[in-house]
């Protein structure tokens, strides 16, 4: 796939942001396209995880789809925001399309093969992660996010603070929260199994 | 969840945090004066909190990068032995708990 245009890119998300709704329709499929196609990259090249940032990764892709000279500091922080819930997105995807692929793909024979066992748990783990969240966000849509962009746009406190116009002080309070309501619901009430 | 209740619950959980463990029973004991119901809900969050601390502690790219399938693993990591672990799994249960 080619690289979107920074131009257009750009002016989406400052359309957006001056309350075009619309423009985040268009704006969306670009930026997903290119997390999706980096987060693969990405991913084989560092196999253990231990180095990568998913920070760094929307930073790199905010670099080649936005012509920053035209934006904001504000703006960016809008694309660090739609950019988490983006990579959410891209990586149940990813996970989900393996998923299929596996039941489809008659891997019986490696089955037995800790490494893809330890994959198909990550993947069930994922998926269920992001269906909490889903749960979550139907009585405190804001929690569901800053779990969002904390753990799948790998903001910090701060950024995540900034993104979402409240306080440092309110993102601990929620990750605190959001994060034991999570776990409790993933692990069926048991909570020294945790 | 309805809206009013969660909003309790959120407080009386982050009020409870702010004492010590030891104090935590009565405290929330006199705060749901007879509602079990909400005393139970946020106990047992409290439960989990110390759980919580590891969980989702990383980021996702990082764990999912841990998860590759081992196709994916020969072409990159030929180093990889069959039935060695595989990124931060801690065999232990959760593994979006930090292990």
């Amino acid at each position: 796939m080619p690289k979107p245009n920074p131009h257009e890119v750009t002016q989406l998300l400052l359309a957006w942001s001056e309350g075009d709704k619309a423009a985040m329709d268009k704006l969306m499929p670009l930026v997903y396209g290119e997390l999706r196609r980096l987060a693969k990259q990405h991913m084989r090249r560092e196999r253990a995880g231990h180095t990568l940032q998913t920070t760094a990764l929307i930073h790199e892709a905010y670099l080649r789809l936005i012509d920053a000279s035209q934006v904001r500091l504000e703006n960016r922080r809008h694309f660090f925001a739609v950019a988490s819930r983006l990579m959410r997105q891209a990586l149940v995807d990813l996970a989900r399309e393996r998923g299929s692929q596996k039941r489809g793909g008659g891997a019986e024979h490696v089955s037995l093969d800790a490494a893809l066992m330890v994959s198909e748990q990550r993947d069930d783990e994922l998926l269920a992660l992001d269906e909490a969240l889903l749960a979550l966000a139907e009585f405190d849509a804001r929690k569901s996010q800053v779990v969002e962009m904390r753990f799948f746009g790998g903001l910090s406190v701060e950024e995540t603070a900034e993104a979402l116009g409240v306080s440092v002080e309110t993102v601990h309070r929620d990750w605190r929260l959001a994060r034991s309501w999570l776990l409790r619901l993933l692990r069926g009430g048991k909570p020294d199994e945790a | 969840m309805k809206h009013e209740r969660w909003k309790q619950i959120e407080q009386l959980y982050h009020a409870a945090l702010e004492r010590e463990s030891g104090a935590r029973d009565v405290f929330l004991a006199q705060a749901c004066a007879g509602d079990e119901e909400l005393r139970r809900e946020v106990e047992e969050l409290l439960r989990y909190d110390g759980a919580a601390e590891s969980f989702i502690q990383g980021n996702a790219l990082a764990f999912e990068a841990g998860r590759l399938d081992p196709e994916e693993l020969s072409q990159t990591a030929p180093q990889l032995v069959p039935g060695q672990s595989v990124g931060a799994y801690n065999g232990s249960g959760g593994m979006l708990v930090k292990g």
